[in-house]
């Protein structure tokens, strides 16, 4: 049987419920940058060139799901490849028990790149 | 073998614990004041059997931010499994049994092992590879010249970083 709990009328939900989930959304935040990230074949060099960041700092970024804020998850994807996250609810809590009222469980995946930029801006890619 | 917290969760990948772990991480109430510890050591070890993007450390004690890392001598086929985000930091220590399959000897408070190639590392190294031979002769743990021969999914590390 699982610790976690999904939330409940008139109930505190439980610290470590609450605990895994943000350290759960936190590993898939970090998933969602680096297969970004990955995808891109940039090296990190060139990714704290275009955030203005010193290397060693994109390094500890990207080598653990620490506690990004989402300006950070922002200025990685972005910088990366133009990307930014697109959240919609889940219920992962839902699979065991559907008639409870379960917990959303945001899921981010990089929003689908607009069409490729004018002659304006010289960053087109491919 | 330890199930994910979330009921139908994905198994990409496989750990394996020894009953004292187990039981802090299923009911991290139980760790008292250290259970926001152990709820995100758990949440840090489904990741891994959800099969996601893992950081890998090939030189022991050659880690900064790597989620797992290979510990001195690298022919005891040992690894620890590094848990940072909260502190103390915890270190899972154990070995590969097959790719993608960790199984997980022994944990330690990071505070408590002291510098790299401390005698508490040795110690606690030692006392690892004791636990794996009593429970899997003759089988000996994996050891490999890169990150693929112990993990799918993994992040590269940048070598023109």
């Amino acid at each position: 049987m699982s610790f976690l709990t999904p939330p409940r009328d008139g109930q505190k939900t439980p610290f470590v419920t609450l605990a895994y989930f943000r350290q759960r959304q936190r590993d898939r935040l970090f998933d969602l940058v680096h297969a970004e990230f990955r995808k891109s074949g940039l090296t990190q060099a060139e990714l704290a060139r275009r955030m203005g960041r010193r290397p060693e700092v994109v390094s500890r970024m990207l080598g653990a799901p620490g506690n990004w804020r989402l300006d950070t998850v922002s200025d990685l994807l972005f910088a990366i490849s133009g990307a930014e996250a697109a959240f919609t609810a889940r219920y992962p809590m839902a699979e065991s028990a559907p008639d409870a009222a379960a917990p959303a469980d945001a899921v981010a995946t990089p929003a689908a790149p607009s069409p490729a930029p004018t002659a304006r801006d010289g960053r087109t890619k491919g | 073998m330890l199930q994910p917290a979330l009921p139908g969760a994905a198994v990409k990948r496989h750990v394996f614990v020894t009953a004292g772990l187990n039981d802090l991480l299923t009911d991290p109430e139980s760790a008292a004041e250290q259970r926001a510890r152990f709820v995100d050591l758990r949440a840090d070890l489904d990741a891994f059997i959800d099969g996601g993007n893992l950081t890998f450390c090939l030189a022991p004690f050659g880690a900064r931010d790597e989620r797992i890392a290979r510990l001195a001598p690298v022919d005891k086929g040992l690894c620890e499994f590094r848990s940072r985000h909260l502190k103390p930091g915890i270190r899972v220590i154990g070995g590969f049994a097959a790719r993608d399959s960790f199984i997980a000897l022994g944990w330690h408070f990071r505070r408590d092992l002291g510098g790299a190639g401390s005698r508490a590392w040795r110690a606690a190294c030692v006392e690892a590879r004791r636990i794996w031979d009593g429970l899997l002769p003759p089988h000996q743990p994996l050891i490999c010249e890169t990150v693929n021969g112990y993990l799918s999914n993994h992040v590269f590390p940048d070598p023109a970083a």
